[in-house]
């Protein structure tokens, strides 16, 4: 059953390490309900985790962490996303450049921005208010048109 | 954080035995395979059939220790699960580690070297 239009599911969390893999727990049944069937909602898990993971990496905040809203839509493109904090801007008020990490240096990190920009649809970035607001499109159909590379090799269970 | 080792002839095989693999994780799963990792050990295969989730933190953990394991060692990576193996392929690492459908694949004879590239 999906939501009613326009009816946003919604968690607020503090930015805190431990909330986030909690937070992440809270929003699955959401996300499972607006990823149409067959899709897998644990891909936009993913995003909300690097989005939340980041907030708290980066954010700072008050004490006790930023404070954090997480509102997802029903879309007709897919699941609309935003989220808001009220944490420290990002570097130039605006989305890191999209250097995506050289697989060769074996990097240990940087893949944060990779796997959103990956994942989602109309990113979009902006300062508003002494807050920072996110919003993104996770898109319904994320096999073939979200992965634009090709498996290279099929899983054998 | 579970982290299962099993010696096969040559190989070891680390078995992570979490479903997550995430910023929560990270940090004690290296510490937990540095430990895990026997001295001398010339060929490790890290299986993540039972990793359903990873997120940023996990795949840095896992570049990690491949590092920390050493140019010595070769280090493979087996079982990945559908979503495990899309943020390998997002992130374009699948081009640096030798990966195999399964931990029995990668024990075939000629399974060290192959990959699971091979019809």
């Amino acid at each position: 059953m999906r939501p009613e239009p326009g009816r946003p599911a919604r968690h607020a969390l503090r930015a805190r390490p431990g909330e986030v893999r909690r937070a992440l727990g809270r929003l699955r049944p959401a996300l499972a309900r607006l990823s149409p069937p067959g899709e897998d909602p644990e891909l936009a898990e993913i995003v909300l985790a690097e989005v939340l993971n980041n907030i708290v990496e980066h954010a700072g905040g008050p004490r006790g962490g930023a404070r954090v809203a997480v509102a997802l839509w029903p879309a007709a493109a897919g699941i609309l996303c935003r989220v808001r904090d009220d944490g420290r801007p990002l570097p130039g008020h605006d989305l890191p450049a999209a250097a995506p990490p050289v697989p060769a240096s074996l990097p240990e990190g940087g893949f944060g921005w990779v796997l959103i920009r990956g994942l989602t649809r109309d990113l979009a970035y902006r300062r508003r208010r002494g807050r920072n607001e996110l919003v993104f499109t996770i898109p319904v159909t994320a096999g073939p048109a979200a992965d634009p590379v090709r498996p290279r090799t099929e899983m054998v269970q | 954080m579970r982290l299962e080792t099993e010696k096969r002839g040559g190989t070891v095989i680390l078995r992570v035995a979490e479903p997550r693999l995430d910023a929560q994780q990270a940090i004690e799963f290296k510490d937990r395979f540095r430990a895990a990792l026997p001295p001398g050990a010339r060929r490790v295969v890290l299986d993540l059939a039972e990793v359903e989730f990873i997120d940023s933190s996990g795949l840095g953990a896992v570049v990690a220790v491949m590092k920390a394991a050493g140019p010595e060692v070769s280090f493979e990576l087996a079982g990945l699960t559908p979503l495990v193996a899309k943020v390998f392929r997002l992130t374009r690492m699948d081009t640096v580690f030798r990966i195999h459908g399964s931990v029995a694949q990668a024990l075939l004879p000629g399974g060290n070297g192959a990959g699971d590239d091979a019809p």
